[in-house]
């Protein structure tokens, strides 16, 4: 059973299609990217994944449970094993670093008092962000922000993990650091992970498996290989533009 | 010759239509998330914390503008009354007259309308901004009801702090209304007097009653124009102004009515 599966699924706002018939197999531990230009739908996609966004119709398969008719309520069970990493961090102004760390295991009752403390410092550990406990996101750098948003995640050990476009607008040089994150976490906790980017050269580098979406539509998935050797017009547009 | 009629009864028909469909809409989404609250309050799910922050917010920081805006309403309306009761020999009224309308009417109202202004205002902006920063789905992604977090605390905030601002607001309002009678050469005794043979306690209690429907009402529409928001800055802009127009429509309307069921033995001369 791969922990995504996604069967002729659509979805519309008001009519207008945003994504149509899209089928996927996210294999267990792979690191696989959806990439696209802006408009593509590439962040609906990782939305409806998350159960953010109720597709019109089709099949969405977290860990072998189909989310899609599920009423909001009853996804909790589920959302405990996803964790998402927002294009722009989304941490809570109001609260420090180590609160929106700690912020889904207090809610969700799931660790208290010294675990608390200790689990945050390693989940801030593995972002390079040791120490920042104390500080508030409105402190905090854009790549230092998607770090801290990627150990509020972490800290709910997630069986699969979703990065919303996790290098845009960040430096050559952070954007590698944050690629560098995404594999070594991987690496060490076999987290399964969907990358939503058009960063091509961060995409080529981290994943093992491609989709690209054009229109709402999938039109290509495949090895990265198999993506750059693509003979797809719009692919090898997207490729050569980028 | 073109016929006008049939495509303008069409427009006026759908027009009707989007009104009824958006009323419905707005009554439905509204009571829902009033129930839903209601479950998880019910469940015990209220964020202690989150609760007391709120009512720091609404009360403590209200405080000064409610009084101020019920002192000043208080002292012009017995600079325009005074008069006229003294004109007619009836200084001996003026003190319950006034103090009636503050305990059960204007005490209550502009108490609620001061918060849908200033909380109701700040509600809708900081959920909206939250909405449109993506930290409402960030609360929803890590399994965090909105409701529950966002939602509950506010409107338990609302609900136990705008009784205690219309008591502030009472006081405030008959305390102007005093102090401008004296002005006006009414002694402070009669004003006392008379408040105390027109007034009672339960006159009090209906007031304050209406402040428990305020508080519930601000909250419920802020949060929801909140969790409504849509388009970045300017939509945060928008959902903000429709709170406060809600807030203080629906404060007017439902004064109106909850006049008429509090009413009856309200006014008891003993």
């Amino acid at each position: 059973m791969n922990p995504v599966s996604i069967k002729n699924m659509d979805y519309q706002v008001s009519g207008k299609r945003i994504l149509h018939q899209i089928n996927l197999e996210v294999f267990s531990g792979e690191i696989f990217a959806v990439i696209g230009m802006s408009g593509s739908g590439k962040t609906t996609l990782l939305k409806c994944l998350a159960g953010l966004r109720k597709p019109s119709s089709g099949e969405i398969s977290l860990f072998g449970n189909n989310i899609v008719p599920i009423p909001e309520y009853q996804l909790d069970k589920i959302r405990l094993k996803v964790g998402l990493v927002f294009q722009y961090a989304a941490l809570f102004d109001s609260l420090s670093v180590f609160d929106n760390v700690a912020f889904g295991l207090v809610q969700n009752g799931m660790t208290k008092g010294k675990d608390l403390k200790a689990i945050v410092a390693r989940r801030l550990r593995e972002v390079d962000m040791e120490g920042s406990e104390s500080m508030f996101p409105s402190e905090l750098s854009g790549g230092m922000q998607k770090r801290v948003g990627l150990a509020r995640a972490l800290a709910m050990k997630p069986d699969l993990l979703l990065y919303d476009e996790p290098t845009s607008g960040l430096d050559p040089v952070i954007a590698r650091t944050i690629d560098d994150l995404i594999v070594r976490t991987r690496d060490r906790s076999g987290v399964t992970s969907v990358v939503v980017s058009h960063d091509l050269a961060s995409v080529f580098r981290i994943a093992d498996r491609i989709a690209m979406l054009e229109a709402g539509e999938i039109i290509i998935c495949g090895t990265p290989e198999e993506i750059k050797s693509s003979d797809n017009p719009k692919v090898a547009e997207f490729i050569h533009s980028a | 010759m073109i016929d006008h009629t049939a495509p303008q009864a069409k427009k006026n028909l759908s027009f009707g239509g989007s009104i009824v469909i958006t009323f419905l809409t707005f009554l439905g989404e509204t009571a829902t998330l009033a129930y839903m609250s209601l479950v998880y309050l019910v469940r015990g799910r209220l964020n202690i914390r989150e609760t007391i922050n709120q009512m720091s917010a609404i009360g403590a920081d209200s405080l000064s503008i409610v009084m101020i805006t019920t002192l000043s309403t208080g002292a012009v309306f017995a600079y325009y009354t005074a008069d006229i009761f003294i004109h007619f020999g009836a200084a001996n009224y003026i003190g319950g007259t006034l103090t009636l309308s503050f305990l059960m009417e204007l005490g209550p109202l502009l108490a609620g309308v001061t918060v849908s202004a200033r909380i109701g205002a700040a509600i809708a902006a900081e959920i909206g901004s939250m909405v449109v920063t993506e930290q409402v789905d960030a609360l929803r992604s890590m399994a965090v009801s909105p409701i529950r977090y966002l939602v509950l605390p506010r409107i338990v905030a609302c609900v136990l702090m705008l009784p205690v601002l219309g008591v502030f607001a009472d006081l405030a309002g008959v305390g102007g209304s005093f102090l401008m009678a004296l002005y006006h050469g009414v002694p402070g005794q009669t004003f006392l007097e008379s408040a105390r043979t027109f007034v009672t306690e339960r006159d009090m209690i209906k007031g304050l009653v209406k402040t428990i429907w305020f508080g519930f009402t601000i909250a419920v529409i802020a949060c929801h124009q909140g969790l409504k928001t849509e388009g970045g800055a300017v939509g945060v802009g928008r959902s903000t102004t429709r709170s406060v127009v809600l807030c203080v429509m629906l404060i007017f309307i439902s004064d109106f009515f909850l006049a008429q069921l509090l009413s009856g033995a309200s006014i008891t001369i003993r």
